[in-house]
């Protein structure tokens, strides 16, 4: 499975999406990702990719294009 | 209340615009001129400019507002717009304004404000607070607190949540700042705020501090900051510990905090040269109160390490609820005395520990949520479901014995608490377990 693959799959679970929603998940649009959902969806990226995340990272990534981003670097 | 007669700059909001007092109590002046005195309006609200000048000038001109959150669902909104039937609706986030009626439904002289009872499951009950309960709990917190001109608060609760409200009331009737924001602590724009205006305090649920934590809060540079306080929901002892550890190395305060929308705000603190001392307390109780614990007989306890129903007693008790427009006219039913429906024990000292509920009912992200209103309202809206629900603070549990509506059901809920849906977890069971009458065994469901 491929990384973006893995985040799809990661957005699906943790807000309740279909996998072309997920793609276009946006902080405070997407109904589910709010600050409760901001802090599932970072403890699931660090679980699902084994990486721990900085503190800057967790503010910056806001939507499924910057999670693509912030995957990236680690 | 509400006087402002200060100097200084009374609130900054984070689309730049600054307000001095004089100029606060102007915009709020401005904002009542039309509206007649002992008039019921909904305020729909968010953290910004418009709302905090339309709750201020509503109480400075005797206007009774409701609070809601800008963003409640249409069905609420209709729901209390039946029962209670205001003059008009006012929404701070599109500084607009709506006649719905003709009149305002006649109002007792002491109602000053009307809330929901935190995060409620749609139902239209309300807690009705006086002038007098404001002034008395805001004098208390400004006491316990300290606070003085220097502080600036950033908000990180909603206004139209009574501890959101109560840090507003505190800061702004002792010539303090206030710093309105609408972002939260998870937006990078929040932090930027904070240090741009040099923020001294802000609140939070436990839920706030766990958030806190997971960004690593303690790596953060806040030279600004000096008090923290925490209420809505009992915190976890490590997260305590761990807070009040920070605070003590850094020369800061954390101040845990108990208290209900029954009672304007707070009832109790615990001193933040105490919070490393007395971890898992939620403190002594606030300047001008007084707590009791009655036992079953109705006997006051006097013994510590034994657990009663706790009591309060002190001018911040509320005047009662309101269920339609008719109890608007209603006055005081309560007496200044409080019966909280929680079970606490105090120790050796003198410190007080909440135990446990007497009442079912969960706090979600500092919201409280109903056990058994929820479990109506599923019934009621999926006939022929069994169901039970459970869990604890943060999470609860639906136990269904039907598959096949799980989803369903969640999304239900999700829609009537305006919480997250991660906070409700669906149980699939064979049987729920009952007594012989027919009751539920809550213990027995996990």
């Amino acid at each position: 499975m491929s990384n973006k693959e893995k985040l799809i799959d990661i957005f699906v679970t943790t807000f309740g999406l279909t996998p072309a929603e997920a793609e276009g998940a946006v902080f405070k649009n997407t109904p589910a990702w709010d600050s409760v959902g901001h802090v599932n969806l970072m403890n699931a990226i660090e679980e699902g990719f084994g990486i721990s995340l900085e503190p800057d990272d967790i503010l910056d990534c806001k939507s499924f294009a910057q999670a693509e981003t912030m995957i990236a670097k680690y | 209340m509400y006087r402002l007669d200060f100097e200084g700059i009374a609130v900054v909001s984070d689309d730049g615009r600054k307000l001095t007092y004089p100029e606060l109590a102007n915009a709020c002046d401005k904002w009542a001129r039309n509206v007649p005195r002992r008039s019921l309006v909904f305020l729909l609200v968010k953290n910004n400019l418009n709302s905090l000048i339309a709750y201020v000038g509503a109480l400075r001109n005797g206007i009774v507002p409701l609070m809601l959150d800008a963003d409640i669902n249409r069905d609420s909104l209709d729901r209390f717009l039946d029962a209670y039937r205001p003059l008009a609706i006012y929404n701070g986030k599109e500084d607009s304004w709506t006649k719905v009626n003709e009149d305002s439904p006649p109002l007792n002289d002491e109602l000053a404000l009307l809330l929901t009872t935190s995060g409620s499951t749609g139902s239209p009950k309300l807690v009705r607070q006086s002038y007098k309960n404001i002034e008395a709990n805001t004098a208390s917190i400004i006491e316990y607190l300290k606070l003085d001109a220097t502080e600036k608060a950033i908000t990180t609760l909603p206004m139209n949540y009574t501890y959101g409200l109560s840090i507003i009331n505190s800061h702004l009737n002792c010539g303090a700042t206030m710093l309105m924001t609408a972002r939260g602590i998870m937006e990078r724009e929040f932090w930027t705020f904070f240090n741009e205006h040099g923020a001294t305090s802000f609140g939070g649920v436990p839920y706030t501090y766990e958030m806190l934590d997971r960004l690593m809060f303690f790596r953060r540079k806040l030279p600004t900051l000096r008090t923290m306080t925490q209420a809505g929901g009992k915190i976890l002892v490590p997260l305590h510990e761990k807070f009040a550890k920070y605070a003590a190395e850094n020369g800061k305060n954390f101040v845990v905090m108990y208290g209900q929308c029954e009672a304007t705000a707070r009832m109790s603190y615990l001193p933040p040269d105490r919070a490393l001392d007395k971890i898992g307390s939620m403190g002594i109780v606030i300047p001008g109160g007084k707590f009791s614990l009655i036992d079953v007989d109705g006997k006051e306890i006097t013994e510590p390490e034994v657990t009663g129903e706790l009591v309060y007693k002190g001018d911040n008790v509320t005047l009662g609820y309101a269920e339609n427009a008719g109890d608007l006219a209603k006055g005081d039913e309560r007496g200044g005395v409080l019966v909280t429906g929680d079970m606490a024990k105090f120790d050796e000292d003198g410190f007080y520990y909440i135990v446990g509920r007497k009442k079912r009912f969960l706090k979600i992200f500092g919201n409280r949520v109903n056990l058994d209103e929820t479990e109506r309202l599923i019934k009621a809206n999926f006939p022929n479901l069994d169901c039970a629900c459970g869990g604890v603070d943060d999470k609860m549990k639906i136990f269904v014995t039907d598959a096949s509506f799980s989803q369903q059901i969640r999304d239900f809920v999700v829609d009537k608490t305006h919480l997250n849906f991660t906070a409700f977890e669906l149980v699939v069971i064979p049987v729920i377990p009952k007594n012989d009458s027919g009751k539920t065994l809550y213990s027995e469901l996990h």
